[in-house]
């Protein structure tokens, strides 16, 4: 058994959105310094699961709890997640048109300095951290001033929500398909921008219908998702059978 | 038909009486107050049933305005200046006369009834031959001073001109302007309605530029308790001369903007971006006429409301595009950004055209603020009010980039950051 340090704890889970139960009897453990992958078909759940984490309005939690960093994750607000530390990439980042860039993530970082009693970040130590992080997902600068993913294509999209993870700096990253739509050039950088993120004080979950990204990022524990819960759970390999095998030997048993 | 009721019905005896026997002193004014008056008694009572006057508390405001006219008192001269920005001209309107410090540049006077009678009259009576509406009669019956700027051929004026409309408390003020471009000319004037409470104000402003000409005009009204504040401005644009229009709306009992703008000579244009950000129980309304005479002729109208609490606004756009002016653009916009669930807006942008060879478009919108954005913004850590306060900001951030004047921009930002409250 790992002597590890647990960071979040999920246990007998049930979430629905409307009347429908989505989640059902999930358990699952995270570690400080972990990288778990989820996977699994479309219709299975994983993108509530991300949904439940970060606290979306439409997401009920019915049963069961989730503690974080030995707190009650449910019982924060979405922005008290986000200050403690909990970062959610979004599958289809959401466009404000007339907010900038550089102001939201600014006010974004402000808001959890002001969390922690800290002072608010000074321009030239932002824009520095920016301008470092920007490039490392190559963002080019005109992007920063215009309004958030305004117009961007899918593939710049993704690499503005690793910019935005970059920049706050997360304790636990749950990243919701942000693989989907890349090309492989995109998926090397995004994968380098959460590779740069994993260390012994960060865990990440990577929610994916594919193996490809997880050539890149190499996940310690890859489960599979099917129905609303975990069916099966297995190192990287497990991945590369999914690969060739499909989900169809694991979801008809 | 039915029975249309008239002013004269909303007035009472002993007002009727009193203002018959008004202005007897030997004025050659008051033959217009008399003329304007006796045409306002007549005038049917506006219904809320029109599209043009939905929501407008215009049988109140003219009920004010007969109150507040006749105890209309005169106040000491005493009030605060604003800053300067950019070293602008400062005329302020207090009291039904307008002040300045110092010495004028020679293309601005203010006349004076005494003092200017022949000019003055000529333009009164040019003016009222060509509008005919109620709120130019309500501008008459109390008129005292006029504002006027003109500009030379050639002349370029780069200082803005700053007028600050004054009100103290159960004030009636009839504040006219005229705005004459000669030929390839530019000017740009500030119009600021500060802050009042309980008062009535019939703007009436006249802007005629000749050819080759550039007004910019922004116009910033700040939030008039228990106030009606109304306005009848005309525009005649002259060939390729362009006018653009800023203005910012806050809001009163009454705060309605009638715009007419003749595009009369070819490749004329104009350009109005404008916010409305009622609040409470206050009102915003926009009534704007476009017509397209000549050729090449270009309007683009981009409205933007944001409503909170129990206000209402209106947006009622009608361009017309003439037979004989071809390759005419003209745009209109108007969306709207309802912030509670007790605020109302009505909407009708129109479109009349009769030549084949134009290109015009037209859009309304209305909608609540978008919870999914608001989800996204607070999943970065800002908590609801301030992801709110973004997504508003970010939709009138629409109409304040365009401003390209920086000092200008700025001004508008804050007046909008201190219209608005997010709950």
């Amino acid at each position: 058994m790992s002597t590890k340090k647990t960071l979040l704890s999920i246990e007998d889970l049930d979430a629905s959105i409307g009347d429908k139960n989505i989640i059902k009897n999930l358990n699952l453990t995270i570690h400080y310094g972990e990288t778990h992958a989820i996977m699994g078909p479309n219709g299975s759940g994983k993108s509530t699961l991300a949904k439940a984490l970060a606290g979306h309005p439409d997401c009920e939690i019915t049963k069961g709890s989730i503690k974080y960093k030995d707190i009650d994750l449910l019982a924060l607000s979405v922005e008290e997640r986000s200050n403690e530390g909990l970062f959610l990439g979004f599958q289809y980042p959401i466009e404000i048109p007339g907010l900038s860039n550089s102001v939201f993530l600014k006010a974004a970082i402000n808001a959890k300095n002001k969390y922690q009693e800290l002072k608010d970040v000074s321009a030239t130590d932002f824009i520095k951290e920016l301008k470092k992080n920007a490039d490392m997902m190559g963002i080019n600068q005109s992007f920063l001033s215009r309004g958030v993913n305004e117009g961007y294509s899918g593939g710049e999209k993704k690499r503005n929500e690793i910019l935005q993870m970059l920049m706050l700096k997360p304790t636990l990253s749950v990243l919701d398909e942000t693989d989907s739509g890349l090309d492989i050039d995109s998926m090397k950088i995004v994968s380098k921008g959460i590779n740069s993120m994993l260390g012994e004080n960060t865990s990440s979950i990577v929610i994916t219908h594919y193996e490809r990204l997880l050539k890149y990022i190499k996940p310690d524990v890859v489960h599979v998702f099917h129905n609303g819960t975990i069916i099966k759970s297995g190192d990287h390999m497990l991945a590369r059978e999914l690969e060739e095998k499909g989900y169809e030997w694991l979801t008809n048993e | 038909m039915a029975y249309e009721r008239i002013i004269k019905e909303l007035v009472s005896p002993n007002d009727l009486e009193y203002f018959s026997t008004i202005n007897q002193e030997n004025s050659w004014l008051n033959g217009y107050n008399k003329e304007s008056y006796l045409k306002l008694l007549e005038r049917p009572i506006p219904s809320n049933k029109k599209e043009e006057w939905r929501y407008t508390k215009i049988s109140e405001a003219i009920n004010q305005f007969f109150l507040k006219a006749k105890e209309n008192k005169i106040l000491p001269y005493e009030f605060n200046k604003n800053e300067s920005i950019d070293n602008d001209i400062q005329i302020y309107f207090y009291n039904g006369t307008y002040y300045h410090q110092g010495e004028l540049p020679s293309y601005i006077t203010t006349l004076k009834i005494s003092q200017d009678h022949p000019y003055f009259e000529s333009k009164i009576y040019d003016d009222n031959k060509i509008k005919d509406c109620l709120i130019n009669d309500l501008n008459t019956i109390l008129l005292s001073d006029m504002l006027s700027i003109e500009t030379k051929s050639n002349q370029k004026i780069d200082k803005m001109i700053r007028i600050i409309n004054l009100s103290h408390k159960d004030s009636a003020l009839s504040p006219r302007i005229s705005i004459k471009l000669a030929n390839n000319s530019s000017l740009k004037v500030f119009e600021h309605h500060e802050a009042s409470e309980s008062s009535i104000v019939n703007n009436n402003i006249d802007i005629h530029l000749e050819e080759n000409s550039t007004l910019d005009y922004y116009k910033l009204i700040d939030k008039q308790i228990h106030s009606h504040d109304l306005t009848s401005q005309k525009i005649n644009i002259g060939e390729n001369s362009r006018v653009n229009l800023f203005s910012l709306d806050s809001g009163a009992d009454t705060s309605r903007s009638n715009i007419d703008v003749e595009l009369d000579g070819d490749n004329s244009s104009i350009v109005i971006n404008a916010l409305f950000t009622p609040s409470e129980a206050l009102y915003s309304g926009n009534q704007l006429k476009i017509n397209h005479n000549a050729k090449g002729t270009k309007s683009s109208l981009d409205f933007r409301g944001i409503l909170d609490g129990s206000s209402a606004g209106v947006f009622f756009g009608k361009v017309k595009v003439h037979k004989s002016s071809s390759q005419t653009t003209a745009n209109m916009s108007n969306q709207n950004l309802l912030l509670s669930d007790y605020a109302k807006i009505s909407t009708k942008p129109i479109l009349e055209i009769y030549n084949d060879d134009v290109e015009c478009s037209h859009s309304a919108t209305s909608g609540n603020l978008d919870d999914e954005k608001i989800f996204y913004i607070k999943s970065r850590g800002i908590d609801e009010k301030s992801a709110k306060m973004f997504l508003v900001q970010s939709f009138a951030a629409k109409i304040i980039d365009k401003i390209k004047h920086t000092n200008m921009r700025e001004t508008f930002n804050n007046h909008l950051l201190k219209s608005l409250k997010i709950k």
